[in-house]
């Protein structure tokens, strides 16, 4: 094997949370959103993904959770390669992460605790248990008592934290969150990123598209910058990450 | 486990209902006036049915005897038909008899037949078949032929007629029963159809986020299938309870003149009948809902 794996990468002794290996996607013949893309996510680690407009940020996102496939190449979710799944096998995949978006995703017809009950209806809770729970993820989002209210109600940054909390209530292996602070104030932002960092330090992988200099200045972690749908650099760990000279390491 | 699912499912279906309940009503009630008349005329044509087999299975020739016969004599006819092949039994009936047969069968009018005179009412030998006999039409045109040829016979009645007729009303109503029932078919499965894609696409955005969050195919459509399923049961439901309510109107209505046609009561739909209607439009809701749903894989 010399090392390498049949991807052409190396061969790691860690099964990576996530992994791309060689990923490219087109959505226009001559315009690739994704161009050949390696690299890993280790369990618990916290990354962002960093990139202007159009870099390919979203894109990698969509691929990690399995919304849309590569061209070619292979997404590996925690060891499985995508593209061999059955899609029931892929949703069931999906149950062990929680996605939060730009514009939160909510169903605006369901109130706030109906919204973050919805992960736990699919993994069949029980009522009595799906109550307690909702309650308790409203409690760590800053919103006790606004259950009953519906989404399409609440604030913006009202809003993002029920996401969050819906993508947090069956506390999933993974977090993958594309801009979640992109419209939220400066309070409402540091809430959210302090509530992903409490997670990712309770051993939660968590994946932070953002194209936020400050914001990743001001929390470093990880970054993988993308430019034109390329990775700068791909890292396999903290320390790599640091020394690649390609890829600013924030702070 | 499976028990929490089925009721999660259930609540999701609930939330269909409780979105747009006008749409459901209208849907709901189109579907049970389309049972509706599948149903009334399943009825109707088991009531023609019901009647053509009693008159076949009581089948009479009516013998009208001229004007001058005396009793006795009609008493050695009736004794001497009796003897006949093919004969069940012979019953004399006087004028007078007549008259008050008839004036008992129009109740409350009957004082009306009782003013008029004996003679109005020629005497008769009604003949009773066997079941072999009336069933043969050659066998009842013979012996209808041979009393024709006696002098005391005025007319012989062998109502085959009336049975031509009812054979060929139940026909026709056998016919519009089970073209009824293909329409009554399309269309729940059209309006069924239309109905839950109109659900789908104003919940578009609860199935994209049910799939972001690990909803299998499954779990997203059978909310939807549960729909359509209900929504056929419920609309034959109530098709069925107003089947009821119009059977026992109609036997008011009817009430008097059903005894004199040979029928004692309307006949109802019996209850494994019911049961396979009601079966049959929560298998119409089911291809309506999932023509819906093949559409929202597709997509």
């Amino acid at each position: 094997m010399n090392g390498k794996s049949h991807h052409g990468q190396p061969a790691h002794a860690y099964l990576p949370a996530i992994g791309f290996r060689r990923v490219s996607r087109f959505y226009k013949p001559e315009k690739a959103a994704l161009f050949d893309v390696s690299f890993d996510v280790l369990p618990g680690e916290f990354v962002y993904i960093s990139g202007s407009s159009g870099a390919g940020k979203s894109t990698a996102l969509r691929l990690m959770y399995g919304a849309e496939g590569p061209d070619t190449g292979a997404v590996l979710f925690g060891g499985h390669d995508l593209r061999n799944l059955h899609p029931t096998a892929v949703a069931l995949l999906r149950r062990r992460l929680g996605v939060v978006f730009q514009d939160y995703r909510l169903v605006p017809e369901l109130t706030a605790a109906q919204n973050i009950a919805l992960p736990l209806e699919v993994d069949g809770v029980r009522h009595a248990e799906i109550s307690v729970r909702v309650e308790e993820m409203l409690e760590a989002v800053g919103l006790p008592g606004i259950g009953k209210e519906l989404a399409s109600s609440l604030s913006g940054g009202e809003q993002q934290r029920v996401a969050i909390a819906r993508a947090l209530v069956r506390h999933p292996e993974i977090l993958l969150a594309d801009e979640p602070t992109g419209n939220l104030d400066v309070y409402n932002a540091n809430f959210v990123l302090d509530l992903l960092e409490e997670k990712a330090a309770a051993g939660t992988t968590v994946v932070l598209a953002t194209h936020d200099r400050m914001l990743m200045a001001a929390r470093p972690h990880r970054v993988m910058a993308f430019e034109r749908g390329r990775l700068l650099g791909a890292n396999h760990s903290q320390a790599e990450a640091i020394a690649a000279p390609c890829v600013p390491r924030a702070g | 486990m499976l028990w929490t699912k089925i009721n999660h499912i259930t609540r999701r279906a609930g939330r269909g209902f409780l979105r747009r309940p006008a749409l459901y009503l209208v849907s709901v009630f189109t579907l049970a006036a389309a049972f509706l008349s599948f149903a009334a005329t399943v009825t109707a044509a088991a009531n023609l049915d019901h009647l053509l087999s009693r008159w076949l299975g009581s089948a009479e020739i009516t013998v009208y005897l001229s004007n001058d016969v005396i009793q006795e004599r009609m008493g050695l006819l009736a004794s001497a038909v009796s003897d006949i092949s093919g004969v069940a039994a012979v019953k004399t009936r006087t004028g007078r008899e007549a008259r008050e047969d008839l004036a008992l069968g129009l109740g409350d009018q009957g004082d009306m037949a009782r003013t008029l005179p004996e003679t109005a009412f020629p005497a008769s030998l009604d003949i009773s078949l066997t079941q072999a006999a009336a069933r043969d039409q050659k066998l009842r045109n013979e012996l209808a032929q041979r009393l024709r040829r006696l002098d005391m016979v005025s007319s012989v009645e062998t109502y085959d007629d009336w049975f031509e007729r009812l054979s060929a009303l139940t026909l026709v109503s056998r016919m519009a029963a089970w073209g009824l029932g293909l329409v009554a078919l399309a269309v729940a499965i059209l309006v069924v159809a239309a109905v839950i894609r109109t659900g789908v696409a104003s919940r578009a955005k609860e199935i994209e986020v049910l799939r972001l969050v690990g909803a299998t195919e499954r779990y997203v459509r059978l909310p939807f299938l549960l729909e359509g399923i209900l929504q056929g049961l419920i609309a034959m439901s109530l098709a069925l309870l107003s089947l009821r309510g119009l059977t026992s109107y109609v036997e008011g209505v009817t009430g008097q003149v059903l005894p004199l046609l040979g029928s004692g009561a309307l006949v109802r739909l019996p209850a494994i009948a019911c049961l396979v209607l009601l079966l049959g439009s929560c298998f119409a809701g089911f291809i309506g809902a999932l023509v819906s749903v093949g559409a929202l894989r597709r997509a």
